[in-house]
């Protein structure tokens, strides 16, 4: 256990070495697990998350970017973004809320520093976008096509559209197909539309995103929640509201994935609350092609890793291969 | 700038090998942890979950590595139950395990010349026994107890656990409480008034509830003294990549926000919104 400190590089002992034994019997496992999502090749179907995982260094020591199927990335905006006013997050009954407010440096900034060390470190990398107008979301994209390293757009539908009075775009498929158009007019790269779960048919919408060229659809977002503070008497959060993640929205997101399945014909990559692999099979089973990790890393910054191995041993145990246990559980 | 963070933590599962409760509801886990116990520098903190405790609660509690051990190789943290999550970590008797990643953040920067204060309010004055106890660089333990003066303050005589701690570590220290039931009646930012006009202070140190952190930030203003403050706030990944732990930063900082996870949780007075 004792070490010099002066060799503490790394996420050190248990951490360490448990990562280091699962990248061993990832690299060793006998079923493959590679997937192809719409020409977007990933070595498994496991990614981080949208703003759960930065840009992907303060985690590195222990998941080495290349290890993942693909980072997606910390939301990217046009301009720098500060953020919102804290607090910005809150436990909750299995899961957590947050309202950051999509704080990031903006996409040049992100072009100059983030993207050159992603791709340094072998990274398959989804940049999540979002914008105020669908107009911001095309020039947004229009600055990232082309830029060695980024292997898809991640289109993240779950902001307010200032030119409608701050509604949502995602929760209107008129909104939801203006955004894609946008994206998909100024980039050949895989289009992922990310839905918000804050909506009556998320079919309705998934189809609209289909129809305006998305190659795939990922679901789900937060759903959204609000927390009060008994001793203020006053919302947690600086934002009064914000977005639930965590365990608790699995089965939400379960269900989702579930009818956007049978809705669309394009690939769909689930997440909500995944913590385990057996988590994430839930989401294969019902249709997801791959899946997403994210606050699962606050607790447990293994999280990606177990999951990967536990899916390889998951469909070495039923004999089933990724593609065949895709959907499975929607069959007659 | 503060104390320049440790490349990156630990991660490891820790046995505690003693509780003991302080007050009713604090109390003094000591674990053994040998190589955290060499990395950790007074102010930072740790990511702290009781190991199969599954997704309820849900996120890790940061919490201040408040005593800080080399020699037997052991950290001591205080924890005082402020919800289920602390309630679980305080309920860990000697045997059981806590999971911790660590230390975490920026901690306390070694005092500049002269004397030091070092201000705590309720739990906050868990972690500055670490500075206390000159785990600080290039501070023994009696250039320590020499040159600092903890300012100990709680609502009443019932919560002051640090001035026993103190004692027990035969540290110097001047007590405030609320409602008068121990030492100076008031505020224990009145006594830090007092001793900054003696002058002779070269760095006050604080860490506490908002309000009190507010008035140590604007005395040592005042007073032309260095002030560092230990910032408290809803934290989810301890470690940078979430931005969740927001704190408004200065103008004269470059404005916007800072995170307490990683720039903090210790900041200079001037470089935040308080």
């Amino acid at each position: 256990m004792h070490r010099d400190p002066q060799h503490n590089d790394s996420w050190a002992w248990a951490g360490v070495d448990r990562a280091a034994d699962l990248r061993r019997r990832i690299a060793a496992a006998e079923v493959p697990l590679d997937v192809n999502i719409a020409g977007l090749r990933l070595s498994n179907p496991v990614i981080t998350a949208s703003g759960t995982y930065g840009f992907g260094r303060e985690y590195a020591p222990l998941i080495p970017p290349a290890s993942l199927g693909a980072v997606c990335t910390k939301c990217v905006t046009l301009e720098p973004r500060a953020g919102n006013r804290p607090p910005r997050v809150t436990e909750t009954p299995a899961g957590m809320l947050n309202s950051i407010g999509l704080e990031n440096p903006g996409v040049d900034a992100f072009l100059r520093e983030e993207l050159p060390w992603l791709r340094e470190h072998q990274a398959r990398v989804i940049v999540n976008v979002a914008g105020q107008t669908a107009a911001d979301y095309g020039r947004l994209v229009a600055r990232l096509d082309g830029a060695p390293g980024v292997a898809a757009i991640e289109v993240n539908v779950s902001c307010p559209n200032v030119e409608r009075e701050g509604m949502t775009f995602g929760v209107n498929p008129k909104s939801t197909e203006a955004v894609v158009r946008a994206v998909r007019r100024e980039t050949s790269l895989p289009v992922i539309c990310k839905l918000t779960p804050n909506v009556t048919d998320v079919s309705e919408i998934a189809t609209a995103a289909e129809e305006a060229g998305a190659d795939a659809i990922s679901l789900i977002n937060t759903l959204q929640g609000m927390a009060i503070d008994l001793d203020t008497q006053r919302p947690v959060l600086g934002n009064v509201m914000g977005g639930l993640s965590g365990p608790a929205i699995r089965p939400v997101a379960v269900r989702m994935v579930w009818q956007v399945r049978r809705a669309c014909k394009v690939p769909v990559i689930g997440m909500g609350g995944i913590a385990t692999a057996e988590d994430a099979m839930e989401f294969i089973l019902a249709g997801a092609s791959a899946i997403q990790v994210g606050s699962a890393c606050f607790t447990n910054p293994l999280a990606p890793l177990e999951i990967i191995d536990g899916i390889g041993l998951y469909l070495q145990r039923t004999g089933l291969t990724l593609e065949q246990a895709t959907g499975l559980a929607q069959r007659p | 700038m503060c104390s320049e963070p440790t490349a990156m933590p630990a991660w490891q599962v820790c046995r505690v090998s003693e509780r003991r409760e302080l007050v009713p509801g604090t109390v003094l886990l000591w674990l053994e942890a040998p190589a955290l116990a060499d990395l950790a520098h007074p102010g930072q903190f740790a990511q702290v979950a009781v190991p199969g405790s599954g997704a309820d609660p849900f996120l890790r509690r940061p919490i201040s590595l408040g005593l800080i051990d080399r020699e037997r190789g052991r950290v001591g943290l205080i924890i005082r139950e402020a919800g289920r999550g602390t309630r679980a970590i305080a309920a860990c008797g000697a045997g059981a395990a806590l999971d911790l990643i660590g230390p975490l953040g920026r901690g306390f920067p070694s005092p500049a010349g002269g004397r030091s204060l070092l201000v705590g309010g309720g739990i906050g004055a868990a972690p500055l026994f670490g500075l206390a106890t000159g785990i600080a660089k290039g501070l023994g333990p009696h250039q320590a107890q020499t040159r600092m003066l903890m300012l100990l303050g709680a609502r009443h005589a019932g919560e002051l656990w640090a001035r026993d701690l103190a004692s027990e570590l035969g540290l110097p220290a001047l007590i405030a409480t609320d409602d008068g039931s121990a030492g100076h009646p008031g505020l224990v930012t009145e006594i830090l008034a007092a001793e900054l006009a003696s002058g002779h202070i070269g760095t006050v140190y604080a860490c506490g509830p908002t309000p009190m952190l507010s008035t140590v930030g604007r005395l040592a203003r005042e007073a032309g003294v260095r002030g560092y403050l230990s910032l408290e706030q809803r934290m989810a990944c301890g470690v940078g990549a979430c931005l969740g732990c927001a704190w408004p930063r200065s103008e004269s900082a470059g404005g916007g926000y800072a995170h307490v996870c990683r720039d903090g949780p210790v900041f200079e007075a001037t470089e935040v919104i308080i």
